[in-house]
């Protein structure tokens, strides 16, 4: 289950994004009734076979064999896409889906979005997800008005998740993002109650953290937690990085990298770079695989980056997009083993994630080959990057100078 | 199997292969090889994959077969409901 930044519930963390203000929100309704009462029509739904309009980025990963939230998910009861119908009845909560939607459980496995405060303002993002990118679109006149306000900036909502949380025996996994998770006060805030109520001892914790900066108080929080996921977001070890994840620049992301990386090694931490491919970031990406073939680390991504339309790795001209499919193809060939066989549904075991990369890889390979060009969505793509440059004072063509034609002639 | 319906209206059975000998096992029938047999289900491999789980010779699948190979195959955590 999932709760947005303004506090709008959705039943689950990969669910496309709808206007939250549709969604039931836990200023009106409590996370429990929400998963035990607003819930039953997607269930029912799906157990009536329905493919659900609101699952459509795990489709389309699934058509690209990279592994979808909706993969991962089934996983964790015991269901595989493959043997779908014998793993599904031989799940341990067969009985529960055969209550027709209904449940007395309790969410056992969350995905916690704090608000968008945060430092960053990378070119891919938006307002809702940004605060200081909501500043710059309001400055620049791209909004009229900022994202409603978080909910973590009420104490009282706060206190009233904490204490689904503690009185939760069962919660599994809990996943933080923000904004900018160290910065909003409402993390500190969560796992300060869950470590003074034990459940630090059983819960296994993910956050993400846009490697700007480092937390101490942070830091010895989460070196409490019995099973930490750490997820560091970065698009490229170019400058390209700098550009795309303005303002953090290169120097400062490999510090806090090597930083939160030592600590996560002192505690056997899960480490995952996240990325989020665009336009932009693909003709660099392999250096993200590179490194994490040598750290022994994987890489993940939520989806296929959909929106904004335009920075959708699509929007690359199949010209330009042969020359990085033949990058990526060779990076496969010179890193497949010839033991490797099978999709790797647990894409954060961290015993296969040689095959995983791979595996990640190819899903772009899959992409750029099948997805159909969009390139007419340059001009809307070089007019934003135009705007934000502005008042960001840098330019594109200093960072991607192989696209400079492709750029002119859309505009730039 | 369109729905879930369909799903608990189907018999399934799993398909198991001991020594090049094939034969039907139910979905959560308890399974028990000797050691040094070479077993698949449904295509899985499962000796001599899992040898090194067998004790005193034997290997006992002593829950569904599926939530047992979840967990040997390191597919990571399996929930439970609780209650």
């Amino acid at each position: 289950m999932r709760i947005g930044n303004t506090g709008n519930f959705e039943y689950c963390r990969w669910a496309m994004e709808q206007d939250p203000s549709q969604s039931e929100n836990i200023r009106d309704i409590s996370p429990v009734d929400f998963f035990q009462k607003s819930m039953v029509p997607v269930r029912q739904a799906l157990l009536a076979g329905e493919a659900l309009s609101r699952c459509g980025e795990c489709y389309q990963m699934e058509q690209h064999h990279k592994i979808s939230g909706r993969q991962k998910q089934l996983l964790k009861t015991g269901i595989r896409l493959e043997h779908f119908e014998k793993t599904m009845a031989s799940s341990p909560w067969v009985t529960e889906f055969s209550k027709g939607g209904a449940t007395d459980q309790l969410p056992q496995d969350w995905q916690i979005e704090l608000g968008n405060h945060c430092n960053s303002a990378c070119v891919f993002c938006v307002p809702e997800f940004s605060s200081r990118l909501a500043m710059e679109h309001q400055q620049l006149g791209l909004i009229t008005q900022l994202p409603p306000p978080s909910w973590t900036d009420d104490p009282k909502l706060v206190d009233r998740f904490i204490d689904t949380l503690t009185r939760s025996p069962h919660i599994q996994y809990l996943h933080f993002i923000g904004g900018e998770t160290l910065i909003t006060p409402a993390f500190k805030t969560i796992l300060t109650a869950l470590t003074s109520s034990g459940r630090n001892r059983t819960v296994a914790l993910g956050f993400t953290t846009n490697l700007s900066l480092w937390r101490e108080d942070i830091a010895d929080l989460l070196s409490q937690f019995a099973s930490v996921h750490l997820g560091m977001s970065l698009e490229s070890f170019t400058p390209i990085n700098d550009y795309v994840r303005w303002p953090v620049d290169l120097h400062t992301m490999n510090h806090m990298l090597a930083r939160w990386t030592d600590l996560a090694r002192q505690h056997n931490w899960y480490i995952t770079l996240r990325t989020t491919p665009t336009i932009l970031s693909l003709s660099s990406l392999l250096t993200v695989y590179d490194y994490a073939w040598e750290q022994g680390v994987s890489v993940e991504s939520c989806n296929f980056l959909n929106r904004p339309e335009f920075m959708r790795p699509a929007v690359l001209p199949s010209r330009y997009r042969q020359q990085e499919l033949d990058r990526m193809k060779a990076w496969i060939a010179q890193h497949t083993k010839d033991s490797d066989h099978g999709d790797i549904i647990n894409i954060r075991d961290p015993n296969v994630f040689q095959q995983q990369l791979v595996q990640d890889l190819q899903s772009y390979v899959n992409y750029l080959e099948a997805e159909s060009d969009q390139s007419w969505r340059l001009p809307a793509l070089v007019q934003y990057l135009k705007t934000l440059e502005t008042k960001r004072g840098n330019s594109i063509l200093d960072y991607l100078p192989k696209y400079e034609e492709l750029f002119r002639s859309a505009g730039y | 199997m369109k729905n879930f319906s369909d799903l608990l209206a189907t018999e399934l059975h799993l398909d198991v292969v001991i020594n090049g000998v094939n034969r039907v096992a139910g979905l959560s029938e308890s399974l028990i090889f000797d050691q040094d047999d070479v077993v698949t289900v449904d295509g899985i491999g499962v000796l001599p994959e899992y040898q090194h789980m067998a004790v005193d010779g034997v290997l006992h699948i002593d829950q569904p077969f599926y939530c047992w190979y979840h967990t040997v195959s390191g597919q990571g955590w399996l929930l439970r409901p609780c209650g």
